[in-house]
C-alpha cells in the first residue's frame, strides 16, 4: 500500500513538473488530474529506460518514489496559491449523480481491495505482464522473449504493467495494489472532465461528464469496468487529456499525453494518430496549420519510438496482430460479414441496456439539438471519433476470430474510449457561444 | 420550485410515469419470465458460462423484487410534485426561463442520461453485496477458486488449486501439448501458478518420453502435465527435487 501511495505522490511531482510552465489546466482538480496522467507517463517512462540500460527496474523504482513523493507532496501545497476558479452552480440531477458516482467509487474500491479480479483479461494479460516485470525487475522480461511461456501478447504496451510492478516496489506483487492502478485513472478521468466540462459548457457539461463517468459498462463490466484491472480506462483518460490539451493550445503535453495513449493500449496508435492529424485541422478549413500537428507527433513519436524498437526485438507470440491484417486480400475475405459486424456494433452500442444504456441515443440526441441550434460543434477532434469507428469496424472485418465474436468480446471497450471523446466534441464552444462571449 | 409553465403539473410531471411503467411492467412479470427476459438481453457471449448464468439469475431476482417499490415510489413522487403544483423536469434540471427550447432539451436529454445510470445502481450494488456474503469469511485462495471461472474456456482451477498446495512452491512444471502453438488453458494455469513458472512445449506425439526429454532444456522444471491427458490436471514429478 506504502507503494501506491508513494506513486500517486511521485507522478505527480514528476507531472507537475510538466505543468509548470503551462497555463493548461486552469481548475485545481483537472490539474492535479492531469499532472498525474503526465506523472505516470514520465515515471513508467524513466524506469523503463532505467531499464534498458541495466539499472533494475526495483532500485530505479525506489530512487524515482524516494525523490519524485516529496516533490509532488510540495507541489501538491503550492496548488493552494492558485485562484479558486468560479464554478457553476450545482442541480438536483447533478447532485444525485455526483452522489451515486461516489458510492460506486466506494464499490470498486471494496471490490478492488476485498474480491479476487474477476476480468480474464485482467488476469492473464495485464496482472501477469505486471507480474513479470516485477519478478524480472526489468522490461522486456525474460518472459516476454520465451515463446514457451504462455504470456500473452508479449508486444503490448508496457505502461500500465510498469505502474503496477512499480507500486509493489516495496513488496510481493499482491493483486489489490496492482490493480488500484487502472481505478486511479479512472478517478483521473473523473477529476478532468467534471473539472474541465462546466467550463466549456455551464448547462450540460457536468451532467455530460457525469454521465460518461455512470456509463453502464463502466459500472458493471467485469472485462472491461473501470475496477476490471484493464487499460481501457487509463486509455480513454489519455485520450481525453491529451484532446483537452490540444484545445487549450497546450501542444507538447497534447503529444506527449497522445504518448500515453499509445503506450496504454495498441488502440492508443490509431487515437493518437488521429489527434495529431485533429490538430492540423484548427477551427476551420480556412485556419489548417501544420505546424501544431507536427509538434504533437514529434513529442509523441519521441516517446514512442524508443519503445517501438525494444518491441521489435519481442517475439508477437499470441497476438493477432490487427493492425497488419488490414491488406485487401484480408478485407476481401471478411466483406460477407460486414454487414453483420455492423449490426452488432449497431445493437451494442446502442440496445444493450447493461452495456451503453441510453448513453449513444444522447449523444445523438444532443448532436441533432445542436445543428438545430445552427451552434454546431466546432471541435477540431469531431473527426477522430467516427474515423477510429471505422478503422475498428474494418479489423474486425479482417479479425481473424469467427463471426462477431471479436465484437462481442471488444467493442463496449472501444466505446468507452470514445465516450469522453464525444463529450468534449459536444461541448466545445460554438460560434453562438463564441458571439456571446464577446458581446 | 414552481415554473412558469402553463400546463398542468400533472401533465407536465408525467415523464416519471413513464420513467416508472418499465418497473411496473417488470414488476407485473414473474420472476421466472424477469430473469428469462434479463438473460435473454444478457447473456450475449458464448463465453459466459453456467457460474456466470446461475450468478445472474440470483443477483436478477433480487433486483426483480425491488422494481414493484421503484414503481410505487415514482409514481407517488409525480402524485405528490404535481398537487403541490412543483414542475419536477425544472426543478431537477436547473432548468431557467430565460432558455431557449434546444438548450431546455439538452438539458433534459443530459437529465435523462443521468437518470438512466443512477437507475441501475442498484444493479451493482446487489452483486457487490451477494458476492460479499458469499465469500464472507474465505481466504484468497478460497475467494479466488469461487470468483473465477466465468469463461468458458476456463480450467478447473480446483485441480490446480489441489496441485499448486500438494506440490510446494519449487519447481516449474512443463505441459506438453500436440495441438495448436497457444492453448488458452495454459494462459489460465500460467497466471494462477505464477510465480511457478508454467512452461509449453510441443511435440508429434504426447508421450512421457517426449516430455523428458522437452524438460531436461529447462532445468527448473520438476513437474510434467501432458495435455493428451484429457480432464485431469495432474503433473507428475519429474526430476530430482
Amino acid at each position: 500500500m506504502s507503494g501506491l501511495l508513494l506513486l500517486v505522490a511521485a507522478c505527480l511531482g514528476v507531472g507537475g513538473q510538466f505543468l509548470r510552465r503551462s497555463a493548461w489546466p486552469v481548475p485545481r482538480t483537472a490539474r492535479v488530474a492531469a499532472a498525474f496522467l503526465l506523472g505516470g507517463l514520465g515515471v513508467a517512462v524513466l524506469l523503463l529506460a532505467a531499464s534498458q540500460v541495466g539499472v533494475p527496474m526495483r532500485h530505479a523504482s525506489v530512487l524515482l518514489l524516494g525523490l519524485g513523493a516529496p516533490l509532488g507532496l510540495h507541489w501538491l501545497w503550492r496548488l493552494r496559491e492558485r485562484p479558486r476558479e468560479a464554478v457553476p452552480g450545482w442541480t438536483l440531477i447533478e447532485r444525485i449523480g455526483l452522489l451515486v458516482w461516489l458510492l460506486m467509487v466506494a464499490a470498486m474500491v471494496r471490490n478492488v481491495a476485498t474480491v479476487p479480479m474477476a476480468s480474464v483479461d485482467g488476469r492473464t494479460l495485464w496482472w501477469l505482464h505486471a507480474r513479470v516485470i516485477h519478478a524480472a525487475s526489468s522490461y522486456p522480461s525474460p518472459e516476454h522473449r520465451d515463446l514457451g511461456f504462455p504470456l500473452p501478447h508479449p508486444q503490448y504496451p508496457p505502461l500500465l504493467p510498469t505502474l503496477e510492478a512499480t507500486a509493489a516496489a516495496f513488496g510481493p506483487p499482491s493483486e489489490p495494489v496492482m490493480r488500484a492502478v487502472p481505478l486511479l485513472f479512472y478517478l483521473a478521468l473523473g477529476a478532468l472532465l467534471l473539472a474541465e466540462l462546466p467550463r466549456r459548457d455551464s448547462r450540460t457539461g457536468r451532467g455530460l461528464a457525469l454521465a460518461v463517468l455512470l456509463m453502464p459498462t463502466l459500472l458493471f463490466s467485469e472485462e472491461g469496468g473501470a475496477d476490471a484491472g484493464v487499460a481501457d480506462t487509463m486509455l480513454a483518460s489519455y485520450v481525453a487529456g491529451s484532446a483537452l490539451a490540444l484545445e487549450a493550445g497546450a501542444v507538447p503535453l497534447a503529444g506527449l499525453l497522445a504518448a500515453g495513449a499509445v503506450l496504454s493500449k495498441n488502440e492508443g496508435i490509431v487515437l493518437g494518430l488521429l489527434l495529431a492529424v485533429s490538430a492540423w485541422i484548427q477551427g476551420s478549413a480556412s485556419r489548417r496549420r501544420l505546424r501544431p500537428a507536427l509538434t504533437m507527433f514529434a513529442v509523441c513519436a519521441a516517446v514512442v519510438v524508443p519503445w517501438l524498437l525494444v518491441r521489435a526485438t519481442l517475439p508477437p507470440g499470441f497476438d493477432e496482430r490487427y493492425l497488419t491484417r488490414l491488406t485487401p486480400d484480408a478485407l476481401a475475405t471478411g466483406a460477407p460479414r460486414a454487414p453483420m459486424v455492423l449490426a452488432e456494433m449497431l445493437r451494442i452500442a446502442l440496445l444493450h441496456p447493461q452495456r451503453s444504456g441510453l448513453f449513444w441515443w444522447g449523444m445523438a440526441g444532443l448532436w441533432a439539438l445542436r445543428q438545430r441550434a445552427r451552434c454546431g460543434p466546432i471541435s477540431d477532434r469531431r473527426l477522430v471519433p467516427p474515423a477510429y469507428l471505422a478503422v475498428v469496424f474494418l479489423i474486425y472485418v479482417a479479425s481473424p476470430w469467427k463471426g462477431v465474436l471479436q465484437v462481442l468480446l471488444s467493442f463496449e471497450r472501444v466505446l468507452i474510449h470514445l465516450a469522453p471523446l464525444a463529450v468534449l466534441v459536444l461541448t466545445a464552444p460554438g460560434p453562438a457561444d463564441e458571439r456571446s462571449q464577446s458581446v | 420550485m414552481t415554473g412558469r409553465c402553463e400546463r398542468s403539473p400533472w401533465l407536465a410531471n408525467a415523464w416519471l410515469v413513464a420513467f416508472a411503467a418499465p418497473f411496473f411492467g417488470a414488476a407485473l412479470l414473474s420472476p421466472d419470465a424477469f430473469v428469462a427476459v434479463i438473460q435473454w438481453l444478457y447473456l450475449r457471449l458464448p463465453i459466459h458460462g453456467a457460474v456466470f448464468r446461475a450468478e445472474l439469475a440470483v443477483q436478477t431476482r433480487i433486483l426483480h423484487s425491488l422494481c414493484g417499490p421503484a414503481a410505487v415510489v415514482a409514481t407517488g413522487a409525480w402524485a405528490l410534485a404535481s398537487a403541490r403544483g412543483v414542475f419536477l423536469a425544472r426543478a431537477v434540471t436547473g432548468q431557467r426561463d430565460d432558455e431557449s427550447a434546444s438548450e431546455t432539451w439538452r438539458r433534459r436529454l443530459v437529465a435523462l442520461l443521468l437518470l438512466y445510470s443512477i437507475a441501475l445502481a442498484p444493479v451493482r450494488l446487489v452483486r457487490d453485496g451477494l458476492r460479499e456474503a458469499e465469500l464472507a469469511g474465505l481466504g484468497f485462495a478460497e475467494r479466488r477458486l469461487h470468483v473465477y471461472g466465468r469463461h468458458s474456456s476456463e480450467p478447473d482451477y480446483r485441480a490446480i488449486e489441489a496441485f499448486q498446495r500438494s506440490s510446494g512452491d519449487a519447481g516449474a512444471l512443463l505441459v506438453l501439448r500436440t495441438g495448436r502453438f497457444f492453448d488458452f488453458a495454459d494462459g489460465f494455469a500460467a497466471s494462477y501458478l505464477f510465480p511457478r513458472r508454467v512452461y509449453v512445449a510441443h511435440a508429434p506425439r504426447c508421450s512421457a518420453a517426449a516430455a523428458a526429454l522437452l524438460a531436461a532444456s529447462r532445468p527448473d522444471v520438476r513437474w510434467l502435465q501432458l495435455s493428451c491427458e484429457r480432464g485431469a490436471f495432474a503433473p507428475r514429478p519429474f526430476g530430482s527435487p
